[in-house]
């Protein structure tokens, strides 16, 4: 389950839970959701479930955020890969 | 081709985007996608009864066969009582909501 | 085989990066030999128009006018639609905001929930809502 996620608000913590259960998910963080990326988040993400997460390059670059290294950072091209992998995905 | 979607409807009445998950779901349903319209968060707003645009559409779908939802906990959380919301509406829990969401192709917030 | 993606945008004109995020996924996309159908929508139909700027002095300062230019998407929204991306706007948004009659930027076209959207949604494969 693919969630497309564009905003940095920790409520989103609670849609991922809902949203997916117990399900694989995979975070692809663009725009302001690139704020996951950073360690502080992951622990949290490993009970969710979380098992890939992408951050887009430049959104990274901007805000200069330090990516954990759970996390891949992506450009546009690989996620106009990424987004037709999956079977769902989910629009937060 | 997609043909199942979750929509949740999170904002409250005085936010456009109330309106436009529940018009996307209107028009979807009508071309016979499987729609599920889930209110949830600041969305249960919508679900309560009264008058106004939202509540006709609502109406409008539920007349139609459409499968409406609205979130038990954030209805509690707000201290609606469930009898306050649109007959027809189906109140449920996060492990349904959760179910539909696992069954659907696309789910999309508002 | 080409596969479609549908995006949803209900931010605007400056509000937000979501203009940005759609229309680079959208080009990407479509470099890929992908279709992509962009559904403007709430806000989102404020991109739709031709800007009509005034002219002289904009006595706002230099940075700040490279920052808000940085994140106008006209341009790109024009080439979308000639690499081949299917642009529609939800007409009763427009007219929510007064710019109906204002003229279309580049090949966006005039639609409507019921009608284009949905017609987008039935050949698609992936649908995203990009707002906040």
């Amino acid at each position: 389950m693919l969630f497309f996620v564009n905003k940095s608000n920790p409520s989103l913590l609670k849609r991922f839970a809902l949203v997916g259960g117990d399900e694989d998910k995979i975070l692809l963080l663009v725009g302001d959701g690139v704020s996951f990326a950073a360690e502080y988040w992951q622990d949290q993400f490993e009970e969710l479930d979380v098992e890939e997460i992408y951050a887009e390059n430049e959104a990274v670059q901007a805000r200069n955020i330090a990516v954990s290294a759970n996390c891949k950072t992506v450009n546009y091209d690989q996620i106009a890969d990424l987004i037709f992998d999956e079977e769902q995905v989910v629009s937060l | 081709m997609l043909n199942s979607f979750v929509i949740f409807d999170t904002k409250p009445l005085g936010v456009e985007l109330s309106a436009l998950g529940i018009r996307m779901a209107w028009a979807c349903h009508e071309k016979g996608f499987d729609i599920k319209l889930v209110f949830s968060e600041e969305g249960v707003w919508c679900a309560t009864k009264k008058t106004g645009y939202h509540a006709t559409m609502i109406q409008k779908l539920l007349d139609a066969d459409a499968t409406l939802y609205c979130r038990k906990k954030c209805l509690e959380m707000r201290g609606i009582d469930e009898d306050n919301i649109i007959e027809g509406i189906e109140v449920v829990g996060e492990e349904d909501i959760t179910e539909m969401c696992l069954d659907a192709e696309s789910v999309n917030y508002f | 085989m080409a596969k479609t993606l549908t995006i949803m945008l209900t931010s605007g004109a400056a509000e937000n990066e979501d203009a940005l995020v759609a229309v680079k996924l959208a080009k990407a996309v479509l470099a890929k030999g992908n279709k992509v159908n962009i559904y403007l929508f709430g806000n989102g139909v404020n991109l739709s128009k031709v800007e009509t700027p005034i002219t002289g002095d904009l006595h706002i300062a230099p940075n700040l006018v490279e920052h808000i230019e940085k994140n106008k998407v006209i341009k790109n929204l024009i080439e979308l639609g000639e690499m081949g991306a299917n642009i529609s706007t939800c007409h009763t948004n427009e007219h929510a905001r007064g710019i109906e009659a204002y003229p279309y930027v580049g090949n966006i076209q005039w639609g409507d929930i019921g009608g284009t959207f949905t017609k987008f949604l039935m050949t698609s494969d992936v649908f995203l809502t990009i707002g906040h």
